[in-house]
């Protein structure tokens, strides 16, 4: 491209911007051009870039924000803003985290084309891209643009502060979780008051087994002995009122025995309601630490 | 060249170019001097000079030669102030990173 329209096209891009800026920015070029010289200005003319190119760079000073994107590499001054339209910008590799912690935010889009081009970037050539949206991923030197754009991509990816995710679903099912990962502790300390409760029942209801049959068994032989000792007492007094005599000692077993039961009853009753009270405790307890942690 | 230069390191560098010639110098020949040092392209140099020029760094006056205007730029005090600082904390930080090179086993 020669000096002469190379100088009408940038022109031409910065037309809207005040007079004063364009003229100086023109003048600038036209200078450096004319002192390049006759050879060296085509040359030159390549170097500086397309146009477009050029022109971002001069409203990016006009503007004041040329801080905020360039950076200078081992290639030069680099600034995503400053790429000729049709290069994408390529997709920065050292900002991994930011990237994975919003897989599905804003950035999904940019993601998708292969480039993290930075909104401002986007809207700058929004301006001045003759040819619209079709530009594909053109990775001209993708090494050396990973390192170009630095804070202003870092201001661009904290815009999104998004609320750690939570459900109570979640919450149920981690507590679920936390419930069979702890279930041998769990259940080992319930075991152990399950059984002792449960031996401390068998020995008492054993107990009752005990008395009610001896009790039972003394009844009914105090009422055969009584019997048998009345038919005795016909033939043989003596044998009979002997036996007479142990039918009483087997009933006043039996009555003994049947003290003994309700004695035990109450017992039962009495340990029954305690467990009762013990487990209703227990779940009100877990209930409670349960609301506790929602 | 692997390592990036920032942009204080570039208007460090523009401000001693400048510093060189005493009556000013050019857009050209001080983009040609700061090639010589980092590479950068030709047409970069313009948003740096314009900064700082904001910054009251550098003072500019048209000169007219061979028929046309040619715009010299000047250190100013405050840039040469500025110079020096920057000439400071370089010697510091290169001689920081030289140590640290010097007493690298290899």
């Amino acid at each position: 491209m020669k000096k002469e329209e190379f100088l009408k096209q940038l022109e031409y891009l910065l037309q809207d911007l005040p007079d004063s800026e364009k003229e100086e920015a023109i003048s600038y070029y036209r200078d450096y051009l004319e002192e390049a010289g006759p050879e060296r200005e085509e040359k030159a003319v390549e170097e500086f870039g397309s146009p477009e190119r050029v022109a971002a760079i001069i409203r990016a000073s006009a503007s004041g924000n040329l801080e905020e994107g360039g950076a200078f590499t081992e290639t030069g001054y680099r600034d995503e803003r400053f790429k000729d339209p049709n290069f994408e910008v390529v997709e920065r590799l050292d900002l991994p985290n930011e990237k994975e912690a919003h897989p599905e935010g804003g950035f999904g889009s940019a993601a998708g084309h292969g480039g993290y081009a930075g909104s401002g970037f986007k809207e700058f050539f929004k301006k001045n891209r003759p040819n619209g949206a079709a530009h594909e991923a053109y990775q001209e030197e993708p090494y050396r643009e990973r390192y170009t754009r630095s804070r202003n991509m870092r201001t661009v990816y904290t815009h999104e502060d998004r609320k750690p995710w939570t459900s109570r679903l979640l919450k149920l099912i981690l507590i679920g979780l936390l419930l069979i990962v702890a279930s041998p502790i769990l259940l080992g300390g319930v075991g152990i008051l399950a059984g002792c409760a449960a031996g401390v029942l068998a020995l008492v209801f054993g107990a009752v087994a005990v008395v009610l049959g001896l009790t039972v068994s003394a009844i009914l032989a105090g009422v055969v002995l009584a019997v048998v000792g009345v038919v005795f007492t016909v033939g043989t007094p003596l044998d009979g009122l002997f036996l007479i005599g142990l039918a009483g000692i087997g009933v006043g077993c039996g009555l003994l025995g049947l003290v003994i039961l309700v004695a035990l009853w109450e017992v039962i009753r009495a340990l029954l309601a305690l467990l009762c009270k013990g487990v209703k405790k227990g779940t009100e307890y877990v209930r409670g630490k349960g609301k506790k942690t929602e | 060249m692997v390592f990036n230069t920032g942009a204080a390191l570039l208007d460090a560098v523009v401000l001693a170019a400048v510093s060189r010639e005493a009556e000013g110098t050019y857009g050209y020949r001080i983009t040609q001097e700061v090639r010589k040092a980092i590479d950068i392209s030709e047409s970069t140099l313009y948003p740096v000079l314009r900064r700082l020029q904001k910054d009251n760094c550098l003072s500019v006056y048209d000169l007219a030669i061979d028929g046309r205007n040619r715009r010299y730029y000047k250190l100013t005090e405050t840039g040469r102030v500025q110079l020096a600082l920057y000439k400071g904390e370089w010697s510091v930080y290169s001689n920081n990173i030289s140590r640290i090179f010097e007493e690298a086993k290899l």
